[in-house]
């Protein structure tokens, strides 16, 4: 037995230590060696980014060991080192996650750490469907009550493979103190919105362990730049820094998922450090990614916030261009907006299913055609609608800008074309104007693609962030009743809704990057008789896009925005819930899977979810909170100098 | 909000001359003394031709309608002596690719090609669209290439432009193997009762009663001066075909196939000019001897099986081949080999039922510490351009992509010495300053972002682009891709083909996702002129510097709008209000393609400095 331990003990000390060691010593090696510009080497190495990045380099080769490691206790069988070990592994890979998802996204969610839902490859005329792979799988294989070694031992070896691959191009990559602020601040929106919400770790529920271990791994990169700081004589940019990660690091000890204070712990320690990490990039003077880039991202880095109302770029979403004609299109897509010459028998209007009154609703189950007979689906809000990369629930549009036309040519809608919508508005002097004003740059001004962004323009102003939830974040600290704040700590927390309806936009638009537009698979029933059974509309598989025609996209819808919930209803693609209880009702039973429909792709856990009827309250009580407080009216008066008289006579709305 | 970005920023200007960047973000001194370089703009035009959904296509007397989108291959067919064309500026047709299944009661259910007339302004080089009347009595500016006395078409994605004439193919790529995927809910081939071939040259296919889906992934020749289909050409086997290649000998044609696996095919005609009859091959290359083996092209059941009698074959098997062109110069023919990042379990088993591996997959994966392609762990994030000499009858690794960063110092090189994923792929001939060129036309078209294929500072977007290589240079690398342009962020940049004056490219940008603005979101086709007499292509090779010198060197090239480096260098440009608008890290040179014109600044982290002059 002792012999046993004994090589394993020398085993490990071969394969890892001396494998770091090795690698240590080769590094240093290198660096002296590339020897060119010998003054800027030093220079680089004593200023804190070349610490930094040997850190990384280090921590690197140590997560490659314990994937290594674990592998091999999986390989062997070995149960109980792999439960012992299981921490160390998960740690050595969240100590540098947040460098390792900023330096290649992609190859860290197809391989590394990737959800564990099945997807389809990109680029090629099959229906490839890549099965999910790495560390949030053998999560859940772990996390299981029985171990399935056969499943571990392939995932493992896997995973050995790609983070080979992985770190071997990793080793020549140096980080820049812009790269190093930026996956930092990063990191601090990807922790508050998919890390304590449970998100990325739905086998164990670790995910204020997590937390805690990535408030440490930031807290140890940043120190780097203490000396920076004092250099500047604002050695108090760094106290604050690092007095907040140690509040966040003792609030995160206990790791207990449910009893964890969410809402303080944004106001008082993620969002401060997240303004103060800019903050200290601004005052050290180093480029930010304006500077860089011809691109933008869609988080906008100046933003101050997880809340502030700038965080994201609405002009990243859409091709409409952020010039100074902006609020002229604007202005004339509100008039179009509101303006049923738009149909073809000029009586239905954009509004006639997106009141303003009803955050751009309808208020019907399913919106009415053009002949009062109810149409498919739901009519969805337009508030901080922009913010996302598919429309309609189907997702079949992919940008704001091409949703319109499936309105305009639809027969139950519009029922028209472009060609009569163009030649309507050019009888109308107001109209030829203002498109002329709107679009000087183009010869001729009325034309197919500026009706879209007209019409647009005006849609991505419909974003206000003034509801209680913006106020209390924008520090009005009574601006939430103590139950909509249990309400919030639940709907982050044991209720699971944030993992769906993420932060700040409670939408399917994915953190951290905010590029890419979810849809979910839920079991909404056809309607709300009980026993319920699964609506007969296949979602976005059927949303005619070849690419997306994947099993695992039947009943698959867009996950909307919950801002301004409370006017939106009824709820769900059909409409089949009238109220919020209802809504809520669903989901505790862990939605049609979980009473009984048989859903395999449901991508809803199916497990009940324990609400009490005291947090179901609440966390409608909270869902309140996201009501802003409106504003938005219809245009004074429309146009009436088209040649057509009937068209003059239309009325303003339906 | 504002405000404290503001207050932010007054904080930082408190501090500037403590900054701990040594680029503080204004320069509180300027030198304006510092040597002058000038940019000029660049000698290129750009023009855009035809936009999709918005330019009108004539699809019958009288009736027009916007254009389909997802504009792919473009072929060329320059003027002959016999064409009777009016207007003496014209040079020749353009025929553009739809790769799409899409209902179209006018365009016809399906993909699709648009065809028009070109002429060039001989004052100023500009290309201008020549209306036209066809015999059949459509007339207008775009014609609907018309499918109807072939079936339908669809997906059409690359094509082949023959070198000898301009003749035509288009590729019907996206392989279908059922009639659901061409209905798609009724929103593509709505039609899909069984179809039977009939009155075509090739005596095996008449009168077979085929699926519907079956008519697809054929290669069809096209007439664009009548904009009408000729003919599918049933014996060069039904395949995922992509790309293809015309020999000088106008009787032998090179087929790539877009697939994993995909095989190289080859067809010899029995006369020049009339590929209704002749021999089909697919390239086996350990066959011992002479590596092309028949396979039967007057059996159409085999024709309609091709990739299964491929592999019975012991065909090679390639990872996704696309484009093939050929230089008419020495007879080699390139490819590109796209890639695909995880192949194993496309190609297992195949192998297992007598496919072979190219050889230099097999070295790949054993380079990679994998058991051979068909290991899971076997990458092939970024894929290669093959040659394949008729004289050796061997397909070798003409320019591998990458690289992977592991065995390259290149990340300072970024983007411009980056190859990933290419695509598409032609010949441009032009003369230069009395010399007679041949350049390579290399597109990129991203399989991901990973490992490098995408630069960091875009993460979520994929930057795709085209590259130019001289064909004069002997054994050439990475180090001799001279990038050319780069499209709108989410397009894929496909098609090009050179005009046969060799003043233009034309180039078609698909499917652009975002942000850009009209037209750039569209698919469109532009051009870009000015490869012949511009000085363009003078300035395309890469500067050499002298390395010896310690002194800091610049080098604009006003083509590719890139300023190049005599050393990896942090450099910072400023404006001329001394405000700090860019920071380069760790580069060899900037791309200025995003600068207005002016007057900059250059200031590298050991206090050297240039002025620029961007005109």
């Amino acid at each position: 037995m002792i012999a046993i331990m004994l090589k394993r003990f020398t085993r490990l000390f071969r394969s890892d230590n001396l494998l770091l060691l090795v690698s240590i010593l080769l590094t240093v090696l290198l660096i002296s060696a590339s020897k060119p510009h010998v003054n800027k080497e030093d220079n680089y190495r004593a200023k804190a980014i070349g610490f930094l990045n040997q850190k990384f380099q280090e921590e690197l080769q140590y997560w490659k060991s314990q994937t290594t490691s674990f592998d091999q206790y999986a390989q062997e069988g070995d149960a109980l080192a792999l439960q012992r070990d299981y921490k160390k592994l998960r740690g050595s890979y969240k100590q540098i996650e947040f460098m390792l998802e900023y330096l290649d996204k992609e190859a860290v969610d197809r391989n590394i750490n990737g959800a564990p839902l099945p997807k389809l490859e990109p680029k090629v005329a099959e229906h490839v469907v890549l099965a999910p792979k790495g560390l949030q799988v053998i999560d859940e294989l772990m996390g299981a009550s029985t171990l399935d070694l056969e499943a571990l031992q392939e995932q493992t070896a896997l995973l050995l493979k790609n983070t080979e691959i992985l770190t071997k191009f990793l080793t020549s990559r140096k980080f820049t103190d812009r790269q190093f602020f930026e996956s930092s601040r990063q990191a601090m929106l990807r922790l508050m919105t998919l890390g304590i919400t449970g998100f990325d770790t739905p086998g164990t529920l670790m995910g204020i362990g997590d937390a805690h271990q990535v408030l440490q791994s930031l807290k140890s990169y940043s120190a780097y730049y203490q000396s920076e700081l004092q250099n500047i004589n604002q050695q108090a940019l760094w106290d604050q820094l690092s007095k907040l990660f140690d509040k966040g690091i003792s609030k995160t000890a206990k790791g207990d998922f449910e009893r964890f204070d969410r809402l303080r712990f944004l106001d008082e320690v993620a969002n401060p450090i997240y303004k103060l990490l800019l903050e200290i990039h601004l005052s050290l003077g180093y480029e930010t990614i304006e500077e860089v880039s011809r691109y933008l991202p869609a988080v906008n880095y100046e933003a101050t916030s997880l809340f502030s109302p700038n965080l994201l770029d609405p002009f990243y979403y859409s091709s409409v261009p952020n010039d100074s004609l902006f609020d002229q299109r604007a202005a004339l897509g509100k008039l179009l907006f509101y303006d049923p010459v738009l149909s073809a028998d000029n009586e239905m209007s954009c509004a006639s299913c997106h009141n303003p009154k009803r955050a751009f609703t309808d208020g019907m189950p399913k919106s009415l055609s053009n002949q009062g007979e109810p149409l498919k689906r739901n009519a969805l809000t337009l508030n901080y609608a922009i913010y996302a990369t598919g429309y309609f629930h189907d997702l079949r549009a992919k940008r704001l800008e091409d949703q319109f036309e499936h309105v305009v040519l639809s027969q139950d809608e519009f029922d028209t074309n472009y060609r009569d919508i163009l030649n309507k508005l050019s009888s109308s002097p107001t109209y030829r104007k203002l498109f002329a004003e709107a679009f000087p740059e183009q010869a001729k001004g009325l034309r197919i693609n500026n009706i879209d962004y007209a019409l647009a323009a005006y849609v991505m102003k419909l974003n206000r962030y003034d509801s209680a939830l913006d106020r209390f974040f924008a520090g009005d600290s009574k601006a939430l009743t103590p139950e909509q704040r249990k309400g919030f700590n639940l709907f982050t927390g044991k209720a699971a809704c944030a993992t769906c309806h993420f932060m700040p936009l409670f939408s399917g638009t994915v953190p951290p990057l905010f590029n890419e537009s979810e849809s979910e698979v839920l079991g909404v029933p056809l309607s709300n008789q009980k026993p319920w059974v699964l609506d007969s509309d296949i979602g976005r598989r059927g949303n005619g896009l070849e690419k997306e025609k994947a099993d695992f996209y039947s009943n698959s819808f867009k996950t909307p925005t919950l801002r301004n919930i409370a006017l939106t209803g009824p709820y769900m693609h059909n409409g089949v819930f009238n109220s919020l209880e209802e809504v809520m009702e669903f989901y505790n039973l862990g939605g049609g899977a979980g009473s009984g429909m048989d859903l395999e792709h449901q991508t809803l856990a199916r497990d009940p979810l324990g609400l009490t009827q005291a947090e179901i309250e609440k966390l409608i009580a909270f869902m309140q909170a996201l009501t802003d407080d409106g504003g938005f009216n219809p245009p004074a008066s429309l146009p009436r100098d088209f040649e057509a008289v009937e068209v003059n006579k239309r009325p303003l709305s339906r | 909000m504002k405000l404290k970005v503001l207050s932010l920023m007054a904080l930082v200007i408190s501090n500037l001359g403590l900054a701990q960047s040594e680029f503080p973000a204004a320069a509180v001194e300027t030198d304006w003394e510092a040597v002058e370089v000038v940019i000029p703009p660049s000698p290129f035009q750009y023009q855009v031709l035809f936009v999709g959904g918005e330019d009108l296509v004539q699809t019958g007397e009288n009736e027009a309608v916007p254009a389909k989108q997802w504009h792919d291959f473009i072929g060329f067919t320059p003027l002959s002596a016999t064409d009777c064309v009016d207007d003496p500026n014209a040079i020749g047709w353009v025929s553009v690719n739809h790769e799409r299944i899409l209902a179209d009661d006018k365009i016809g259910d399906g993909g699709g090609m648009t065809a028009f007339l070109l002429g060039r302004n001989p004052s100023d080089d500009t290309l201008y669209i020549i209306p036209q009347t066809l015999s059949d009595g459509r007339s207008g500016d775009f014609f609907n290439v018309d499918f109807s006395n072939v079936g339908e078409t669809g997906m059409n994605c690359g094509g082949i432009t023959s070198v000898v004439d301009g003749r035509i193919w288009t590729a019907e790529e996206w392989f279908r193997t059922d009639n659901a995927s061409i209905f798609l809910d009724g929103t593509g081939v709505r039609d899909i009762s069984d179809y039977t071939i009939k009155y075509t040259e090739f005596e095996m296919a008449n009168f077979q009663t085929i699926q519907k889906y079956q008519n697809f992934n054929w290669m069809v020749e096209i007439d664009p001066r009548e904009a009408k289909a000729i003919r599918k050409q049933y014996n060069w086997g039904r395949q995922p075909f992509e790309g293809g290649a015309v020999a000088v000998d106008n009787r032998t044609v090179y087929l790539g196939a877009d697939a994993t696996p995909g095989f190289f095919t080859k067809f010899v005609a029995d006369e020049a000019g009339d590929f209704t009859q002749g021999t089909l091959y697919v390239f086996k290359h350990d066959a011992g001897g002479d590596p092309w083996v028949e396979i039967d092209s007057n059996d159409f059941d085999k024709m309609l099986e091709f990739a299964a009698e491929a592999v019975s074959g012991g065909a090679t098997m390639f990872n996704r081949l696309e484009w093939v062109t050929l230089d008419k110069e020495t007879g080699k023919v390139y490819m590109t080999e796209t890639g695909r990042d995880n192949p194993a379990s496309r190609w297992a088993d195949e192998a297992a039922a007598g496919a072979v591996y190219a050889p230099h997959h097999i070295a790949r994966a054993i380079a990679q510490g994998a058991t051979g392609p068909d290991d899971a762990a076997y990458w092939d994030y970024y894929g290669r351009i093959l040659e394949y000499d008729p004289a050796t009858q061997e397909v070798t690794v003409f320019m591998e992509g990458g690289p992977y960063f592991e065995t390259s110092p290149a990340v300072a090189d970024y983007p411009n010495k980056h190859l990933s994923n290419p695509d598409g792929l032609s010949i441009l001939y032009t003369n230069v300053a009395g010399e007679d060129k041949r350049y390579l036309l290399i597109q990129e078209d991203l399989n991901g972002t990973s490992f490098g294929r995408t630069p960091l500072e875009y993460p979520d977007d994929r930057m795709c682009e085209m590259y130019v290589l001289d064909l004069d240079i002997a054994s050439p690398t990475l180090d001799d891709l001279i990038r050319l342009t780069q499209t709108p962020r989410g397009a894929e940049i496909t098609g090009a083909v050179g005009t046969a004056d060799g003043k233009s490219v034309l180039v078609n940008s698909q499917h652009p996702d975002t942000s850009n603005p009209f037209p750039y979101n569209n698919s469109l086709t532009f051009a870009i002129t000015g490869f012949d007499d511009s000085g363009a292509l003078e300035t395309l090779a890469a500067p050499e510097f002298d390395l010896d010198t310690d002194e800091f060197i610049i080098y604009p090239n006003p083509t590719e709008r890139i300023v190049y480096f005599n050393q990896v260098a942090d450099v910072a440009l400023y404006d001329i209000t001394g405000r700090r608008v860019a920071v380069y890290r760790d580069v060899r040179s900037i791309d200025i393609a995003g600068f207005s014109t002016g007057t900059y600044l250059l200031k590298t982290s050991e206090g050297e400095t240039k002025k620029l002059l961007i005109k």
